[in-house]
């Protein structure tokens, strides 16, 4: 059994990581990607308070975030080829239109 | 009762259609809607004679007919029973008036046919006369005194209209003003009557107040006749208001004639008439009002003689008529006041009553409404043959004139009272009533020779007036022809009423019997009048014989020229006198002009300077917070929305700044975001795990 500690340091660490890709990466996809794993890092801490705690609902919740974000990368990656499609660039920093 | 009492209303309503269709749309009819006027004056008068032959069939004569009421529709709602209707009585003298008005009236219209032939606005004129008619119509038959009022208000409008028939005339727009504000003068005195008579009785209608007349106290008895006489004065042109009469000349001679003859003056007459209510009080035990009588009688018979003496030296033949009206009004009013003086002392008395003065009065109306209406038109037609009114001018119209001269002879032995012309009988009663109303106030006897001299000047006026005008050589320029024949028919059934009107009262027993006032003047004439009657009467023709006999020696035959009296000393003065009418016009002028104009002038300044000047202070002050309450709505009203609204918008600038369209920049903001609210919700928690707390 590995111990609680561990697994939620993954996680912390695996947000971390994501964290800094949503923030200081410039490619659509790589942010994307990164908002995956940031997911993901929240996953884990579900399973593994499921476990610790033996109560089945945070894994029920677990596959409910795989699936949304099954979800959210589909409509992401509409959304960056619309904006490729459009304005020949997926570079967030060249991507703000959405201003005043 | 009447059979078929509505058609009374017809009488009213046809010359009021008259008037109405021809004031539209009489240009498009003959003569100006002449033929239209004369028609419904015609139909009027068929139907007075109905009502009238009724009345006299129905006991009329023996002075028993019951007056009736034709009751119109309620004008003035008010408790029941007290309402204001517009209704129309009938009895003796309203009857008598009725037919009288009409007959003369259409006379005169006839007439106007061919004196009127070549003015220009002859549907004005028809118009108006019309209207007039419908005024004298509507006077005589109202059965209260409102509705009299409105009918005799009418007749004031009419009368300003006509006598200003030729506006463009300064003479005649000045003549019509005189007559409107000297007449409305009576008016505002009969107006006040009328509201006393409300307030005392809560009724208006003769037949309602006669039996209660006993309820007013003695003072209200004598005022209320007085005002009622106030404004008979103003109407019949009596002495002080006398000066509209002689000026109103101005309009056309046939409207002197209606006023003089049918209508308007003879209204004061008639009200005066209708005032014996008040003047002999029917209920038993109540005093008479003397006071109110003895002023009617003197008024009358000062004005009687004042006239007659202006009539003497005037040179225009229409004014000499119209003092000559005057006078004779004057000597109305002597007969009603002297009868009423009679009658009420015999009530007081309780012998029976003697009501002669009361059918003396109103025969000399009728009969000089005849002669009167006569020598107007006469008039008028010489002055249509001459084209002057001025005496001295014409001269020697017998020749040319043969019809007019000798119709206008009859009227002036009428008016200067030679049997047996009407004017004598009439004349000669009112001269008899008030000799004999002197036995219980001497007072009377010196009106008595008021009349009697009056009597003496009358016929030397009238016939100075026909000698200058028919005797001697012509004097003016231009070729006299008589009138056509629609003029002098007229004249010829004149001239025969001239003649006949006094004798016709005769066959009816008397003239008193045809106007009875509720006491039949009885006795078959020539029996049973007093022996010294007979004397009166004789003198009274005496002097009149004297005064024509003056005037043939004067201006028939230059005996006695005319300058001798006035060159004479003395006599300069009284000629001067009389030509300037006693000086009152200038009195009255002179009153207009400084008192009125002062008051007016001391209103004007008061105006100018006191309202004004509040007005315009109010107003300057009203500007003042006006031009304050501007700059605080400016400054801080305005200043404040405006500064919310620029807040406003440099805030929401400051903030869009903030919106970069930089997604990564958002998302840091929300990664600091919820660390700051991590250490916020749960910073003292943590401090406390590690640090060991407190």
């Amino acid at each position: 059994m590995i111990p609680l500690q561990y697994e939620l340091l993954l996680s912390a660490a695996l947000f971390c990581i994501g964290l800094y890709g949503v923030l200081a990466r410039r490619n659509g996809i790589i942010v994307l990607m990164s908002i995956e794993i940031l997911l993901n890092a929240s996953i884990l801490n579900f399973v593994a308070f499921s476990s610790y705690s033996g109560n089945p609902s945070g894994q029920v919740f677990a596959l409910l975030g795989i699936a949304v974000a099954a979800a959210e990368a589909a409509v992401g990656l509409a959304v960056f080829l619309s904006i490729y499609q459009t304005h020949g660039t997926i570079e967030l920093d060249k991507v703000r239109f959405l201003k005043w | 009762m009447i059979a078929n009492a509505w058609v009374v209303w017809l009488i009213l309503l046809l010359p009021l259609g008259a008037f109405l269709v021809v004031g539209l749309i009489g240009r498009r009819f003959r003569e100006g809607g002449g033929y239209v006027v004369v028609g419904a004056m015609a139909g009027s008068l068929v139907l007075s004679l109905y009502v009238f032959v009724q009345v006299l069939s129905q006991g009329g004569l023996g002075g028993s007919f019951a007056p009736q009421t034709v009751t119109g529709y309620i004008w003035l709602p008010s408790i029941p029973g007290n309402e204001i209707r517009i209704s129309i009585l009938i009895d003796n003298l309203s009857s008598l008036m009725l037919v009288l008005v009409s007959f003369l009236c259409l006379l005169i219209f006839i007439y106007s046919l061919g004196y009127m032939h070549e003015e220009e606005g002859k549907p004005r004129y028809y118009a108006e006369v019309s209207l007039f008619a419908t005024g004298m119509l509507g006077t005589v038959s109202a059965d209260n005194f409102l509705q009299l009022l409105i009918f005799w208000e009418i007749m004031g409008l009419c009368s300003y209209l006509l006598i200003g028939f030729w506006y463009h005339k300064p003479e005649a727009a000045a003549a019509a003003k005189k007559a409107f504000l000297v007449t409305r003068v009576g008016d505002v005195l009969f107006l006040v009557a009328v509201l006393i008579i409300w307030n005392e009785f809560g009724t208006l209608r003769f037949n309602e107040i006669a039996p209660r007349v006993g309820l007013l106290n003695g003072q209200l008895l004598t005022l209320i006749p007085l005002l009622l006489f106030g404004g008979a004065v103003g109407k019949s042109a009596q002495f002080p208001l006398h000066t509209w009469l002689p000026d109103a000349m101005e309009g056309p001679t046939t409207v002197s004639a209606l006023i003089h003859a049918a209508t308007m003056v003879k209204a004061g007459v008639y009200l005066t008439a209708r005032s014996f209510i008040f003047l002999v009080p029917l209920a038993p035990g109540v005093e008479p009002p003397f006071t109110a009588i003895l002023v009617i009688a003197a008024i009358g018979g000062f004005t009687t003689l004042f006239a007659a003496s202006m009539a003497v030296v005037n040179n225009d033949i229409k004014r000499v008529l119209a003092f000559s009206t005057i006078s004779q009004l004057g000597y109305m009013f002597l007969g009603l006041g002297a009868g009423a003086f009679v009658m009420a002392t015999d009530t007081s008395r309780g012998v029976e009553v003697n009501s002669a003065g009361y059918s003396a009065a109103l025969y000399h109306l009728f009969n000089h409404a005849f002669f009167k209406a006569l020598l107007f038109l006469s008039a008028g037609s010489v002055i249509h043959a001459v084209d002057t009114n001025n005496m001295r001018e014409m001269g020697g119209l017998s020749a040319p004139m043969p019809v007019t001269s000798r119709v206008m002879l009859f009227g002036a032995l009428a008016l200067a009272g030679i049997p047996p012309f009407s004017g004598f009988f009439s004349k000669g009663d009112i001269l008899s009533v008030t000799f004999d109303a002197g036995a219980d106030q001497p007072g009377f006897y010196l009106l008595y020779a008021f009349g009697l001299l009056t009597a003496f000047l009358t016929a030397f006026y009238a016939f100075r007036l026909w000698f200058l005008t028919f005797g001697g050589s012509y004097r003016g320029h231009g070729h006299p022809h008589e009138a056509p024949r629609v003029m002098t028919f007229p004249l010829l059934i004149l001239a025969g009423f001239a003649v006949g009107s006094g004798l016709l009262a005769y066959p009816m027993q008397g003239f008193g019997n045809l106007i009875f006032f509720g006491r039949p003047d009885t006795g078959f004439p020539l029996v049973g009048i007093p022996w010294w009657h007979y004397g009166l009467e004789a003198m009274s023709m005496g002097v009149a014989g004297l005064g024509i006999v003056l005037a043939w020696s004067m201006y028939a035959v230059p005996q006695v020229p005319p300058e001798r009296f006035a060159k004479a000393p003395g006599a300069a003065f009284i000629h001067r006198m009389l030509t300037k009418r006693y000086w009152i016009d200038d009195v009255y002028d002179a009153i207009g002009r400084t008192v009125i104009v002062g008051v007016a002038r001391g209103l004007d300044w008061f105006d100018r300077n006191v309202v004004d000047g509040i007005v315009n202070a109010v107003g300057r002050g009203g500007m003042r917070v006006a031009v304050q309450s501007d700059v605080f709505d400016r400054r801080v009203i305005d200043g404040a929305v405006n500064a919310v609204s620029l807040e406003t918008i440099r805030t929401s600038w400051r903030l869009r700044q903030r919106q970069s369209g930089q997604v990564q920049s958002y998302a840091w903001v929300i990664v600091v975001g919820i660390v700051v609210l991590f250490f916020l919700m749960f910073g003292q928690r943590l401090v406390e795990r590690f640090f060991g707390g407190p």
